[in-house]
């Protein structure tokens, strides 16, 4: 697409469009507003994680003054839902896991309906348990769906190659298990709904779902209606990173509540029950082989990876289709096996989290790269850049880099972290209690969605009015990421006028056309490239009118300033007439016109076939870390000293926003990588508060230096691939990286608290212990 | 049945009345009484900051302060924060430097910088990031907080 | 049930109160108290003490710091006499909760509220401090040891509260506070140590090593302390010390970590401790 010489929009620092609103304190989010006559619904969740349902009592709840109903399984038609269709908004016979739902209350107040859930009483008769997944594939064990004697509800194969061969012929072998574990999203808003029912018998759920469009149908069949009686409205939003991606069974309860109780229904989480009853970041064991040559080229990659699925299945279990991408295409290697199972425990179920197993994939991998350096004698870097993917790759999976800057990433990070010479500086610090080291990783991410359904496209209607006001109704979704604005920018730059002239509707199915949704770092690329065919449509009909209006030749005419300007051929441009005019004068003419567009865009990636081969996304992210650390050899802490974040992000759209997008996943990977667990015993949540889930704090945050590779992907809008996910990826990598080079001591599992440190430290004679003299 | 008490005190800039139980959290009363849902309740427990608010110019936390106490004192939300012209400078600091994101810490973060510029007038970056260590954000990194509050210090960077 | 609800603005008017209903619950600060009470634990009667004046001062006499029992962590933050004479409680001051809470978290709801992790009261205890209690019959010093019971539980009596402590101020006194955890505050402490000495011709005289989040109670660690009291410290001494403390803690498992790790962090809060005081230049000028 045609792209102006000097670009007033695309490029600047252009804060949030809704940033005003929200600093103020005046937005309202789902729990600052209430609908008329709303009643509070709360959710009696399961006391076992394993148990036949012997029964329900629910006739002191419902004697609570203000309780209006109470509903189980037996009140409503129970539809089975989710990916792997295993899940139910209530649970009538057994319960799997402690999120279980199985009652609801909606009352007067939230007191009410709580004081309700307390009195329900529940009999239940044990039945044996699962906690860990090893033991769930384990001949003879307990059976937690009668549909799968197995517990293994999932697997994925993928190969090219031959990973035997290589094997055998690689001069370097380095083989590990890898241990990732629950983490939570922590949306600082928590989950949340409203459910109304219209006189007509229409439903409107205020919802903070990032999937509106697939949430209405799916929605539809669990509770009973066509998708199009169904409306949703995406008020803003505290929040998301992934956690609203799937529907989860408050969101039906919500809606069965307001039926039956002929009443708006508002659910809202308390952060206890967010800990508790939202998805996770997926966990996985992955048992990884990788071999490379004697000058370290890699030869090949054996990956086998366990998921604990839980009770139920949400998106989690899809995480391979990311993670295979990583083991097959992020570095050059021409033989690659990759296995999942997936099995079925009483633990908590797992939904997607930013970056989308890739975080768990690159910890696993990227250190595997150091310590085939290490057995090779390269240094890290230099094993990485001998093996980068370069532009006009296919790799052995069928990823097409159109573009790929990794290898750029790779020298940025490098040289702004003075990487080298501190490496060789660090000799001479033996026998201090505390040492320093540096890391480094890499990434690969899809940087323009990812085609899993049929359709992976955004729809857009662009009107611009009498007063030369632009809307822009778009099929995407705004989770806080700020791709509202980028879609002004877009707009504004294409159209040549001010951004406080374009709005942005993108809140309510009713009103705007179809898209997937907010995944796979698609919205800046899909809903970008959408808005910008509209844009330029109605680019050309505002000139192709001007120019038959004042009879020039279109090529002289050009939008600019919130007008037409002409430049003639010899001569400096000039204003020929304000847009707003120009439209009335199309408006109130004998051709009654107004200025509307519209547009779908679909990415020109593919499906994968069974094998798991395709270009499943048209465009790539790529980005290296590297991060310095200190660690107390006494306590076992690590300090991050600083973070030196290199990304190809193609094109950078705004670049006040990019860089808010790779500071909070810089942070958000450090958490991963440092603090943040979901303490999972016997299938019970042991630490449900900020308390003990601890996030990074503003004194912890290190500096972070970020350096923008432009790419200027011939696909994207203006160049620009998605980078939504891409920076919380291998941040962990790189810090296990670093703590190797500080201690000599490599960690598998994650976080790197200080306690699992020293651990490792005392376990390595690195330390010496008490009692040990 | 818990005894009303009556209090008294300045709510952003005018003076209000509340009969209210002992054990009410302020947050409570200005979010559900007074309709200003600025303060967020992000965990009810003094470990998030989204509920922070300033009472005589210490930031407090909303969810921990029992409303009784508000009487007689000068409480102070984010949305009492902007003028008559709209945002302070702080608040436009905000936007201005990409501190917003989602922005449901942003009312309760605005509550904690301001009170770091109250005691500090031209902070260093190690009291802004101490004087924020009680808000969590989930989406910035903190980063453009700080830089924000530094910009509104007239700091620039 | 009704609860009745008193704010004395004197402390004769609170001690008053206090004598008539003994079984009122004191209400300071309320960062403690109100997570509880919001969850439905609605005592009889309430008598909020946070605005008495005469809680809220802090003095330096001759020879002690005088703290009113309101007196909250952001004012001990900002005065200059706690930082000078009793660092080790400013240091617990610093890495205590954050802003939001220190602006109403008290010292007297530290010590009264009696958890294991309280940092100001292992500060305290390490000071050598004693409080005051008062009821309306009278007055009487305990130090913390004999206040601090067990969790939860304290010498308070019926009508009793908590008035003031006092902190003895000690010429050459070396101190430190080490607090688990990456943060620098909001954190509940996995393991502290606070530890006071008094310098004396190279050698340390009344040592006090306080340790937290590692027993019942705060803690002294009086193996360690007996081993270097009056002696100059060297390695084999320092490391003596260092394994009597974590031999004599008794901490426990729980979700923030184990007891194996609290042990080690106590070894490595001593050892820092004391190995604080032999670079401690005064020390190196005498002893060599
Ligand atoms: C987010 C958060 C972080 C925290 N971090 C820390 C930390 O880092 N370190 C730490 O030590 N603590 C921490 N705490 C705990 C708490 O803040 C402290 O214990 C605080 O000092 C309690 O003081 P208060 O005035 O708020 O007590 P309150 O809640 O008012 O009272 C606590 C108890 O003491 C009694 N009481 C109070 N004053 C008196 C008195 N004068 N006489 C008799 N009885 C009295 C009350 O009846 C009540 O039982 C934290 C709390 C929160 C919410
Ligand atoms: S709601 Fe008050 S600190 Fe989280
Ligand atoms: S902007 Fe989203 S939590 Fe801070």
């Amino acid at each position: 697409m045609s792209q102006q010489a000097s670009m007033r929009w695309i490029g600047a620092r252009v804060p949030k469009l809704d940033a005003p609103w929200k600093a103020s304190g005046e937005v309202r989010y789902l729990p600052d507003f209430v609908v008329g006559g709303m009643l509070h619904g709360k959710i009696r969740r399961s006391d076992r994680v394993h148990a036949r349902v012997k029964s329900i009592d629910t006739s002191a709840a419902k004697k609570v003054p203000g309780v209006h109903v109470v509903l189980t399984a037996k009140d409503v038609e129970n539809v089975a839902f989710g990916h792997g269709k295993d899940n139910t908004p209530f649970k009538g016979d057994v319960v799997r896991c402690i999120r279980d739902e199985l009652a609801a209350v909606a009352a007067d107040t939230e007191e009410a309906a709580e004081e309700a859930c307390r009195l329900i009483r529940v009999e239940y008769e044990d039945l044996p348990a699962l906690f860990d997944p090893r033991a769930a594939l384990e001949r003879g064990a307990p059976v937690i769906y009668p549909e799968w004697p197995d517990n293994k509800p999932f697997t994925y194969r993928y190969a090219h190659g031959d990973v035997k061969k290589a094997a055998a012929e690689s001069a370097h072998v380095v083989e590990d298990e890898f241990d990732l574990t629950w983490v939570s999203h922590c949306c600082m808003g928590t989950s949340a709904i409203i459910a109304a029912f219209d006189t007509g018998g229409r439903l409107t759920l205020n919802s903070l779902t990032q999937v509106p469009f697939l949430y209405r149908r799916d929605m539809a069949a669990i509770v009973g209606m066509k998708p199009e009686d169904i409306r949703v409205i995406q008020p803003t939003i505290g929040g998301a990173f992934g956690s609203k991606l799937d529907i989860y069974p408050f969101e039906p309860i919500a809606v069965h509540l307001a039926r039956a109780a002929r009443r708006p229904v508002r659910i809202v989480f308390s952060r206890q029950e967010e800990f508790l009853a939202s998805p996770t970041r997926q966990p996985a064991i992955i048992k990884l082989k990788s071999g490379c040559d004697a000058r370290g080229r890699f030869t090949f990659r054996d990956a086998y990876v366990l998921l604990d699925n839980g009770g139920h299945t949400s998106w989690g279990a899809t995480i391979p289709f990311v993670m295979m991408q990583t083991f097959s295409s992020l570095y050059r290697v021409p033989h690659v096996r990759f296995l999942t199972d997936v099995a079925y425990t009483n633990n908590p179920y797992s939904g997607s989290f930013r970056g989308y197993g890739n975080l768990q994939a690159t910890f696993a991998i990227e250190q595997h790269v150091d310590r085939l350096a290490e057995k090779t004698g390269l240094d890290p870097l230099k094993m990485r850049l001998l093996n980068a993917q370069e532009p006009g790759e296919e790799t052995g999976q069928g990823l097409k880099f159109v573009s790929c800057g990794l290898r750029d990433c790779l020298d940025s990070a490098a040289k702004r972290s003075r990487y080298e010479e501190k490496r060789a500086a660090k000799k001479g610090e033996s026998g201090r209690r505390v040492k320093r080291g540096l890391g480094m990783a890499s990434m690969l991410h899809v940087g323009g969605g990812a085609k899993i359904y049929r359709s992976d496209g955004c729809g857009s209607v662009l009107s611009i009015d009498d007063f030369g006001k632009v809307t822009l109704v778009t099929g995407s979704t705004d989770i806080g990421q700020g791709s509202e604005t980028v879609l002004a920018q877009i707009v504004a730059e294409v159209l040549g006028v001010h951004l406080d002239r374009v709005k942005v509707v993108n809140s309510d199915t009713d009103v705007k056309p179809w898209d997937v949704g907010v995944h796979a770092s698609r919205t800046s690329y899909v809903a970008g490239n959408s808005a910008m065919m509209a844009a330029t449509q109605a680019r050309e009909k505002l000139l192709k009118a001007a120019a038959e209006q004042h009879r020039l030749p279109v090529e002289e005419l050009s939008l600019a300033d919130n007008a037409v300007m002409h430049t003639p051929k010899s001569g400096v441009a000039k204003k020929l007439e304000p847009i707003d005019r120009l439209v009335r004068s199309l408006h109130f003419s004998d051709r009654a016109e107004l200025l509307i567009t519209q547009a779908y865009f679909e990415p020109g990636s593919v499906k994968q076939d069974k094998e798991f081969r395709g270009n499943v996304s048209p465009t790539y992210a790529f980005g290296t870390h590297v991060v310095e650390v200190e660690v107390e050899l006494d306590t076992g802490l690590v300090k991050v000293l600083g973070v030196w974040a290199a990304h190809d992000v193609g094109k950078v759209l705004n670049a006040l926003g990019i860089e808010g997008q790779i500071e909070g996943g810089v942070v958000m990977g450090l958490g991963y990588a440092l603090t943040e667990q979901l303490k999972i015993e016997r299938g019970k949540v042991l630490n449900p508060a900020f308390r003990d889930y601890h996030l990074l704090t503003a004194p912890e945050v290190p500096p972070i230096d970020c350096d923008y590779i432009e790419t200027e992907d011939p696909t994207g809008p203006f160049g620009a691939k998605g980078v939504g996910e891409a920076p919380a990826i291998c941040v962990a990598a790189a810090i296990a990286n670093a703590v190797y080079d500080a201690t000599g001591v490599r960690f598998t599992a994650l976080p790197l608290t200080p306690e699992r440190v020293l651990d490792g430290l005392i376990a390595a004679g690195v330390t010496k212990d008490v009692g040990a003299r | 049945m818990q005894p009303q008490v009556e209090i008294r005190f300045t709510l952003n800039h005018r003076v209000v009345t509340a009969a209210v139980p002992p054990t009410m959290a302020l947050l409570e009363l200005v979010r559900d009484r007074f309709q200003l849902t600025g303060a967020k309740l992000g965990c009810g427990e003094g470990e998030c900051g989204a509920c922070a608010l300033l009472m005589d110019g210490e930031p407090v936390l909303g969810c921990l302060t029992p409303a009784v106490d508000a009487d007689g004192r000068e409480v102070l939300t984010a949305e009492g924060l902007c003028g008559a012209k709209g945002l302070s400078p702080l608040q436009q600091a905000f936007v201005n430097e990409g501190a917003v994101q989602c922005g449901y810490c942003t009312p309760g973060m605005e509550i904690a910088a301001e009170a770091v510029l109250l005691e500090h007038p031209t902070p260093t970056v190690e009291e802004i990031r101490r004087g924020l260590e009680g808000n969590l954000c989930r989406c910035t990194g903190y980063v453009a907080i700080v830089e924000a509050v530094q910009a509104a210090a007239g700091g620039g960077r | 049930m009704t609860t009745s609800y008193l704010r004395p603005t004197t402390l004769d008017e609170a001690l008053a109160a206090l004598a008539t209903t003994p079984t009122a619950r004191v209400l300071a600060g309320g960062t403690d108290w109100m997570i509880p009470a919001r969850a439905g634990a609605v005592p009889d009667a309430l008598i909020n003490i946070f605005r008495v004046e005469q809680l809220r001062s802090i003095r330096r006499t001759g020879d002690a710091l005088e703290l009113g029992a309101c007196v909250t962590v952001a004012q001990l933050l900002k005065s200059k006499d706690v930082l000078q004479a009793a660092p080790v409680l400013w240091k617990a001051a610093d890495r205590f909760a954050s802003p939001l809470v220190r602006s109403r978290a008290t010292l007297g709801g530290n010590l009264c509220n009696a958890s294991p992790a309280a940092d100001l009261s292992l500060a305290l205890l390490a000071c050598d401090a004693t409080v005051t209690l008062a009821s309306k019959g009278g007055r009487r010093s305990l130090t913390v040891e004999e206040l601090v019971l067990g969790p939860r539980k304290t010498a308070l009596g019926p009508g009793e509260l908590l008035v003031g402590v006092r902190v003895p101020i000690r010429a050459g006194q070396v101190s430190r506070f080490e607090k688990s955890g990456p943060r620098p505050a909001l954190e509940i402490s996995a393991a502290a140590v606070a530890f006071t000495a008094t310098v004396e011709g190279g050698r340390l005289t009344g040592v006090r090593i306080a340790c937290g989040a590692v027993a019942p109670v705060p803690m002294r660690a009086k193996k360690a302390e007996a081993l270097v009291e009056g002696r100059a410290l060297d390695p084999a001494l320092i490391e003596a010390a260092v394994e009597a403390a974590a031999g004599e803690v008794t901490p426990i498992d729980d979700v923030r970590a184990t007891a194996r790790y609290r042990r080690r962090l106590v070894a490595a809060y001593v050892r820092r401790c004391l190995e604080a005081c032999t670079d401690d230049r005064r020390l190196h000028a005498a002893a060599s």
